[in-house]
């Protein structure tokens, strides 16, 4: 058996499905007690993005190709990064292949290996590398066998086999997992990816469960047709106008929409709209949504048609969204298109009107008006939880109107999705400075000099970004054993450029213990975090005056970043 | 010495400095305006309320002085048969010194065996106050008008004046500060280190973060460029910071072992630009 296009389409549409349907249990793998970016989110909204729909006999070379390019600019954190350079790998080795044998498909899992491991500056062995690695090393010896050589099937079935081997054994090869009893998130990752992709190889390829409905045949039952009101399942995406950039413009809209049926949703985004409503008239909804911008994609579905056929056959394979399942499920379908969408829209060029810009990655109101104030010309929303993606970043590198665009991560999970986009950057000189967190960030761009050529930037900047110490104070989210000290859920954790180094029930305390062991700081900034008072920030001020002395100079800002009380720089 | 020296009310001298100089004093005028809208004479306000207002964000702006009133304020001295040197505000911050001169040709002109000299001395607040010390010093020791006036000429380069601020808007709104860099990070407590230029504008050199450390700034220039320390005298101004001042004073005469430093207000003139808690150091540099 060989592997067309179609059937290479279908088998990472079928990875990409397993991968969300799994996103919990990998998210679930993330043992260290702070939140972070969840590797189930990020790999499954790398693959989000692929369409199921292809062209009439489309070569594997093709197909690998357009998977690749969107993996890419979908991809969102440094799991969802190796993914996507996997399957880049992957269509280097698809590379004039129309249907893909064994020995190609032994080639594109080499290929896709080296890729990742290229990426990747630091390779640790233990994490999704190392499955990776040992699936395209089983693949490679099946393949080349002389005698008995494997069908396509089999030799994907091995593949599988000694990558959920290798996934059982990441704990021994890295210690931190060990420790906590769990396998690699990536990597599980990865072993889920092939599940899927084995799945639809096997001929039944993995289906999302949202859009199954998860409630088969029953459910359906309890309906009567005539109880479906709004008949008319209308979903669409909007690409705003000009007039419409920018989150939260088309509040009108959303009224509209709220009031034109029932189990509405409606996210109202920076550069599309996406709308799903149950309606008795959709040909009003998408009057309405002209409006606003080009239809991108438009779909209406008569339920009461669905419902009928569905009870009478009991398909279990259906089009999505026939019946209202719980909102928040169609809330998280809704979310996933929204980003998948935006990782096809191409970003604008703007054009060079100075030297040097900045773009920096940060959530938070008061922190992002301190960048701005900083002098940083655009940001990227997102940090902690919600990670963006490659597109994501370029799309405000392309807005940067400078010749030179530095590019600030500001976070340990976002360097190498920075990374990716300033390579797919053309245009503009791009250079990421790889800073772990929001604190040298700042200090980076205080050190920035615009009088200054790149060299003796870079330079100082780097400079900075040693010199800067990043405290920051947060709850732990789940009970954990870090360093061999037992963590709580709730308790307060005081991390030093991301790693636990004390922890107590009282928040003073934490910080207390936290601020000892800074050496000396002349310069500290204190940005508060959402919900924490003005009051509670200038204790921390006094609190800081304490134990550093009179030569400690303290600033409180109001930052307003999610999750982390306090975010302390410290000089 | 046979001529009197003159300046105005920008070189800040305090009442004992112009005492003990013997110099005349040019008025400038200065108005506030409060945020309510009431318009009041700075010059009817002492200097604390005067920053008070300022940090409540009034504005205040003062005016060049006119060719009329320097005639007016000079004409007396050269008609009871005295010359006139006068030292006036940096024209890189003003048009008063235009006046001056203006009124000296008029006056030069109407008195033709007097001499009125001016020097564009390029410089404010106590830096110019400092000039004029010098000034008056060299004069003392016995030169004539015209060797006093080539000292002022060439010595008002070696006259530094080094300063940091405390809140960024004046400097924002009175538009006499050049780079667009100075005014970066005002939420985040980066204070713009800034000094007097060749040509007599206020310029942004760097950033220091944190108070303590522009002031530590102000000290690292004056070890960078300091001509015979231990012999100067240094004068420091300060916009209602008095403490700020003290404790520069203290690492001034520590550092270089110092025996006098003047401490002064920065006046309505440079205060009204720069705001509460300007703090200015001056002193005689190789460079400024």
């Amino acid at each position: 058996m060989k592997i067309n296009g179609s059937l290479f389409r279908s088998m990472v549409v079928s990875a990409g499905n397993a991968l969300e349907n799994a996103k919990q249990k990998i998210n679930d793998l993330n043992v260290f007690p702070v939140p972070d970016g969840d590797t189930g989110i990020n790999m499954s909204m790398t693959l989000a993005g692929v369409s199921g729909a292809g062209r009439e006999g489309e070569t594997v070379e093709e197909v690998s190709r357009e998977i690749a390019s969107t993996a890419l600019r979908s991809a969102r954190g440094n799991s969802g990064v190796i993914l996507s350079l996997f399957f880049r790998g992957v269509s280097r080795a698809f590379k004039d292949v129309e249907r893909a044998d064994v020995g190609d498909l032994a080639r594109a899992f080499r290929l896709g290996t080296e890729e990742a491991y290229r990426a990747v500056s630091n390779p640790t062995e233990g994490t999704i590398l190392t499955v990776m690695r040992h699936s395209a090393e089983a693949a490679e010896k099946a393949a080349g066998k002389k005698l008995n050589p494997p069908t396509m099937q089999e030799l994907f079935d091995k593949i599988l086999s000694v990558a959920r081997d290798t996934l059982d054994k990441t704990p021994e090869m890295l210690p931190v997992l060990k420790q906590a009893g769990v396998v690699d998130s990536g990597g599980m990752g990865f072993v889920v990816a092939l599940e899927g992709m084995n799945a639809a190889l096997h001929g039944k390829p993995v289906v999302l469960a949202a859009e199954r409905g998860e409630t088969a045949g029953s459910v359906f039952g309890k309906f009567n047709t005539e109880d479906i009101v709004y008949p008319y399942c209308t979903e669409c995406i909007v690409g705003k106008s000009a007039d419409y950039k920018g989150e939260n413009t088309c509040g009108d809209f959303r009224a509209f929409v709220l009031a034109a049926g029932d189990s509405a949703v409606f996210v109202d985004d920076e550069e599309i709209v996406k709308l799903h409503v149950h309606t008795s008239d959709p040909g009003k909804v998408l009057s309405e949504a002209v409006k606003y911008g080009a239809l991108l994609t438009v779909k209406v579905e008569n339920m009461r048609e669905q419902h009928t056929s569905l009870t009478s056959e009991k398909e279990k394979e259906k089009k999505p969204s026939a019946v209202a399942v719980a909102a928040g499920k169609i809330e998280d379908a809704a979310v996933r298109t929204v980003n998948y969408t935006k990782s096809l829209l191409t970003p604008k060029e703007a054009k060079a009107e100075k030297e040097f810009g900045f773009v920096s990655v940060c959530t938070g109101e008061g922190i992002v008006a301190a960048f701005r104030d900083l002098g940083a010309d655009r940001i990227v929303k997102g940090g902690q939880t919600m990670n963006p993606s490659t597109n994501d970043v370029l799309t405000q590198v392309r807005a940067t109107p400078s010749k030179v665009v530095f590019v600030l991560p500001n976070n340990k999970n976002i360097c190498m999705v920075a990374a990716q986009a300033a390579l797919l950057e053309k245009k503009k000189k791009v250079v990421v400075i790889p800073t772990y967190t929001i604190q040298e960030g700042i200090a980076v761009m205080m050190a920035f000099d615009p009088d200054a050529d790149l060299d003796a930037n870079k330079s100082a900047m780097e400079e900075a970004m040693k010199n800067v110490s990043s405290l920051s104070v947060t709850r732990a989210v789940r009970d954990s054993v870090v360093n061999g000290e037992t963590v709580r859920q709730g308790e307060f954790l005081g991390l030093l450029r991301g790693k636990i180094v004390c922890h107590a029930l009282d928040r003073t305390e934490c910080l207390s213990a936290l601020l000892a062991g800074v050496k000396t700081a002349g310069f500290l900034t204190v940005f508060r975090g959402e919900g924490v008072s003005e009051e509670e920030g200038e204790a921390v001020v006094s609190l800081i005056g304490e134990i550093l002395g009179k030569d400690a100079e303290a600033t409180c800002v109001e930052g307003g970043q999610p999750l982390y009380d306090f975010l302390i720089s410290a000089e | 010495m046979d001529f009197r020296i003159f300046t105005d009310s920008a070189s800040d001298l305090t009442p004992e400095l112009i005492e003990e100089l013997d110099v005349s004093v040019l008025e400038m005028n200065s108005t506030l305006t409060k945020p309510d809208g009431t318009v009041v004479d700075g010059l009817t306000l002492s200097y604390t309320d005067f920053y008070n207002a300022l940090r409540a964000k009034a504005t205040a702006a003062t005016a060049a002085y006119s060719v009329g009133a320097v005639i007016e304020f000079v004409e007396p001295t050269l008609a009871a048969g005295t010359d006139v040197l006068f030292l006036a505000f940096s024209s890189g911050l003003s048009a008063s010194c235009n006046a001056a001169k203006i009124a000296a040709e008029d006056l030069s002109r109407k008195y033709p065996e007097r001499k009125f000299l001016v020097v564009d001395t390029l410089c404010a607040s106590l830096g110019q106050g400092l000039l004029v010390f010098h000034t008056v010093k060299y004069a003392r020791a016995g030169h004539s008008i015209e060797e006093t006036f080539d000292y002022a000429e060439r010595t008002r380069f070696n006259l530094c004046h080094w300063f940091t601020v405390d809140d960024l808007f004046h400097l924002k709104r009175g538009g006499r500060i050049s780079g667009a860099t100075a005014l970066l990070g005002t939420m985040l407590n980066i204070r713009p280190v800034l000094h007097v230029d060749d040509e007599g504008h206020l310029i942004n050199v760097e950033k220091a973060k944190g108070r303590k450390n522009s002031m530590r700034a102000l000290l690292e220039h004056m070890k960078n460029s300091a001509i015979l320390p231990e012999e100067q005298t240094v004068f420091i101004c300060q916009g209602d910071c008095k403490e700020d001042a003290e404790e520069l004073a203290g690492w001034v005469k520590e550092t270089f072992g110092i025996k006098r430093v003047e401490i002064g207000y920065t006046g309505r003139v440079i205060g009204s630009h720069s705001g509460p808690g300007t703090l200015a150091l001056f002193f005689l540099g190789n460079k400024r």
